[in-house]
């Protein structure tokens, strides 16, 4: 057993191509956060910190489950002891049916297991975001090509409307960008100065390059810009300001299961997710051992595994380029509009971009064409043209005819009624 | 479907062109699954490159352009359709086929001998240059002295040189090279892997100059998808040398090729998403970015300051800036040192051939180690 470098106890794990013992690993990655608590400028306030968390027990929200405990554990731990000053955290989960009773549960685990009292905890049913029919427009795109109509589906559930689209890979993006969006309103209508994102270096790497693969390489510097705006109708101020980190960024998977493991935080997992950790997690390296099959991937999870096969070859040097590559991109100067679809900034013109590398015509010499060829190359489509980005021309080609997405303009009064009507629990009632 | 329906009830059993809808359906193209059949097959893939030409500006009329011929397939589509578009669409240029001799046994002997061929079929001058003529080495001499390892970085730079030299021997400016949509959208995504920000925002130029250089390069297959471009060759019945360079690509491009491909299979458009994706990369101001580099620096990061060679085989000259009319003190050619780039690396073949017993470490520089890492890297 090789010895830990820091301290010569013998060594429970190797990182980095290091050997830590347990104390000096749970430093060693606590010690990564300093920066961004640091530049929280927090000395003798309190500062309020809304930590999303998606759960909806797929396999997206195990990750993003296990990444908040940690961020979790991490900020309660500064909170409490370095820094003499504290937080005050608002955990906010994004659920998409009735699975409150496990997080409550989680909720009172984690006030036991800490004795710590300023943590609230607030759950969001995402059917809020697509409740108010009257906005909802029904999206279709053909021949890069986008119109919007309103729309005549009732959907049932939020599961009845994600389940309208059949290609994963886009029901994915579809899902990121209502996530963005939510946790964005929310923060807005509960005055949140600053929003932490529990994503590891993984995770972000993982975004980085699905967004270039996708077309979406603009979004970029969006998502990762520390000051973050949303445009507000009836607002005074017409925008509202919050700063977003991503204090993982720095830890790389394999920490974040290390980490779990020697602070046995998996007792804090709600019990159908402890299961989903067993089954995934290797005991030896922590990471997810399963074989992806390249027919019924995602996009995302490809290009994760891609980054998780580096990691697990010591070649986590490249996880951590192309997240400092990623955080030197910046938006283009010139003129931006936002996207109706994902709410991010983009030059426009993307489906005549798309009209110039691909021709849609017929070869019109040799053999006549037949009477039926000119009316069909384009056919007319229903609705009004709406001037999307390329990622979601791109994506949502194969939405599929009942893609339906509330095109409003910046958030108005009545969404903010329904979101907060759809807040199921509040600290209120604890 | 409802468009396979439609195109079913016309003639019976019969499935249409999706395009013309009265042709038999014959290729699913790659770009973006559509069926059509061959005739609309040329006429979109001739035409996605017309209009990438002139949307670009790429040529002028009565400009002399060298098609940079390996006997490939890319170029050797490249050669056929610019000589169609010439004279399709009245370009008025002077089309000349300019081979570059590596001096690779079996690989390089076969691929000269089908340009020497493609020279008559498509009735084009043909000019060859050979590395034993511009550097007194064949690139077989070179692996042998400086490993198999570093084959890549040595034909790239050599390569680039040679087509530029070549071009100039001909009193030619402009060098069009056959890199594909597949060839950017690599690129693209190793400068990210590599975090090359010297490179990031330019990684899908269409048209390249070494500062200093007269020699303008381009690339008409930007947009193309090299299973198109394998398609065209086929139908068209083209001959082309299939064989791949015997020196295969390290390894952790291969890598990242598997990926693309992978990626490409579940989603065809994502070669073209990438191009776009990468057409809109900007890095923030410089300012901000130097202070980050310090830092990177300081923790001994790697700073990418040796022989950066791009995918096309070009090389970057680093952003110490060139002074012009410098000229290489060995060679004469443009070079912004007093030595330029190919002769550096054949002086270091030479000093290396006499301590060729010792054991052979190549250079060992930031870049040259990181990208040795990246090499060993397989799974
Ligand atoms: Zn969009
Ligand atoms: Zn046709």
């Amino acid at each position: 057993m090789p010895t830990c470098q820091r301290c010569e106890e013998p060594a429970v794990l190797t990182s980095r191509k290091q050997p830590f013992c347990k104390d000096c690993f749970i430093k060693f990655i606590r010690g990564k956060q300093r920066k961004v608590v640091q530049s929280l400028n927090i000395k003798d306030k309190i500062v309020d910190v809304l930590v999303p968390i998606s759960f909806d027990l797929s396999n997206t929200s195990y990750v993003s489950f296990n990444n908040a405990i940690v961020l979790l554990d991490i900020l309660i731990n500064f909170s409490k002891s370095l820094y003499k000053s504290y937080f005050k955290i608002t955990m906010l989960f994004l659920v998409t049916a009735e699975s409150s009773a496990n997080i409550k549960s989680f909720y009172t685990t984690l006030k036991e297991r800490y004795q710590f009292t300023n943590i609230d905890i607030k759950i969001l049913d995402l059917m809020a975001f697509i409740r108010n029919n009257e906005s909802l427009y029904n999206i279709n795109v053909h021949n890069n090509r986008a119109t919007s109509f309103p729309s005549v589906h009732k959907f049932e559930s939020f599961e009845d409307y994600i389940s309208s689209i059949t290609n994963t890979s886009t029901r994915e993006d579809l899902l990121f960008n209502i996530h963005w969006t939510v946790i964005k309103i929310f923060a807005y209508l509960h005055n949140f100065p600053t929003v932490l994102y529990s994503n590891s270096m993984g995770n972000i790497a993982t975004k980085i390059l699905s967004n270039i693969v996708k077309g979406k390489g603009i979004e970029i510097s969006q998502i990762l810009e520390e000051s973050q705006t949303l445009e507000i109708a009836d607002d005074e101020k017409k925008q509202f300001s919050f700063q977003a980190f991503y204090p993982l960024k720095d830890v790389l998977n394999t920490e974040i299961f290390q980490y779990i493991k020697l602070l046995n935080l998996t007792d804090l997992l709600p019990s159908d997710l402890q299961r989903q950790y067993e089954i995934i997690n290797d005991e030896e390296t922590g990471s997810n051992n399963k074989i992806l099959n390249v027919k019924t991937a995602t996009l995302n999870q490809l290009i994760n595994e891609y980054f998780n096969d580096l990691e697990k070859n010591g070649y986590s040097t490249i996880v951590s380029t192309v997240v400092s590559t990623g955080s030197k991109l910046a938006i283009p100067k010139g003129e931006l509009k936002e996207c109706p679809l994902c709410g991010f900034k983009m030059p426009g013109g993307a489906s005549k971009w798309l009209d110039h590398i691909t021709v849609n015509s017929p070869c019109e010499d040799g053999e006549s064409p037949s009477p039926s060829s000119s009316e069909n190359h384009n056919p007319q489509l229903s609705g009004n043209p709406l001037d999307i980005c390329y990622g979601c021309l791109v994506s949502f080609d194969t939405a599929g005819e009942k893609f339906s997405w509330p095109i409003a303009e910046p958030v108005s009064m009545s969404e903010k009624e329904i979101l907060n009507e759809y807040i199921i629990s509040d600290d209120d009632d604890e | 479907m409802t468009n396979d329906e439609k195109t079913k009830t016309k003639k019976g059993n019969l499935k249409l062109c999706e395009l013309c809808k009265s042709r038999k359906q014959a290729i699913k193209r790659p770009k973006n699954l559509q069926k059509i059949c061959k005739e609309c097959f040329y006429h979109v893939f001739e035409t996605e490159i017309h209009q990438t030409i002139v949307s670009n500006n790429l040529f002028f009329p009565g400009e002399k352009v060298a098609i940079g011929a390996s006997g490939g397939k890319d170029s050797t589509v490249l050669a056929y359709v610019l000589k169609l578009l010439n004279e399709r669409y009245n370009y008025g240029l002077e089309l000349v086929l300019l081979s570059i001799d590596e001096g690779i046994v079996g690989y390089r002997d076969d691929s000269l001998a089908t340009v020497q061929r493609n020279k008559i079929q498509y009735n084009l001058p043909l000019e060859i240059v050979s590395y034993r003529d511009l550097y007194n080495w064949t690139m077989d001499e070179i692996v042998s002295c400086a490993g198999i390892r570093n084959s890549c970085t040595y034909c790239g730079v050599l390569r680039r040189q040679a087509l530029d030299r070549g071009a100039a021997k001909l009193g030619i400016n402009h060098v069009v090279t056959g890199h594909n949509a597949d060839d950017m959208a690599e690129t693209v995504l190793m400068n990210i892997l590599r975090g090359d920000l010297a490179r990031l925002e330019n990684s899908t130029t269409i048209c390249t100059k070494s500062s200093g250089s007269p020699i303008k390069r381009s690339k008409p297959f930007k947009y193309i998808y090299q299973k198109e471009i394998v398609l065209y060759a086929h139908y068209k019945k083209l001959d082309y040398f299939s064989t791949e360079c015997t020196y295969a690509p390290e390894a952790f491009r291969g890598t990242a090729r598997v990926l693309m491909k992978n990626l490409e299979k579940i989603r065809s458009s994502c070669i073209t998403d990438i191009i776009y994706s990468g057409e809109n990369l900007v890095l923030k101001e410089k300012k901000k970015r130097q202070q980050f580099k310090k830092k990177q620096n300081a923790n001994g990061s790697k700073e990418p300051t040796e022989v950066e060679i791009r995918n096309d085989g070009s090389i970057s000259l680093g952003k110490h800036g060139f002074k012009d009319g410098n000229r290489c003190t060995r060679c004469g050619y443009l070079s912004s040192n007093t030595i330029c780039k190919a002769c550096m690396l054949l002086e270091g073949l030479e000093k290396s051939k006499a301590k060729i017993m010792l054991e052979n470490d190549g250079v060992t520089d930031g870049a040259a180690k990181l990208t040795r890492t990246l090499e060993s890297l397989t799974f």
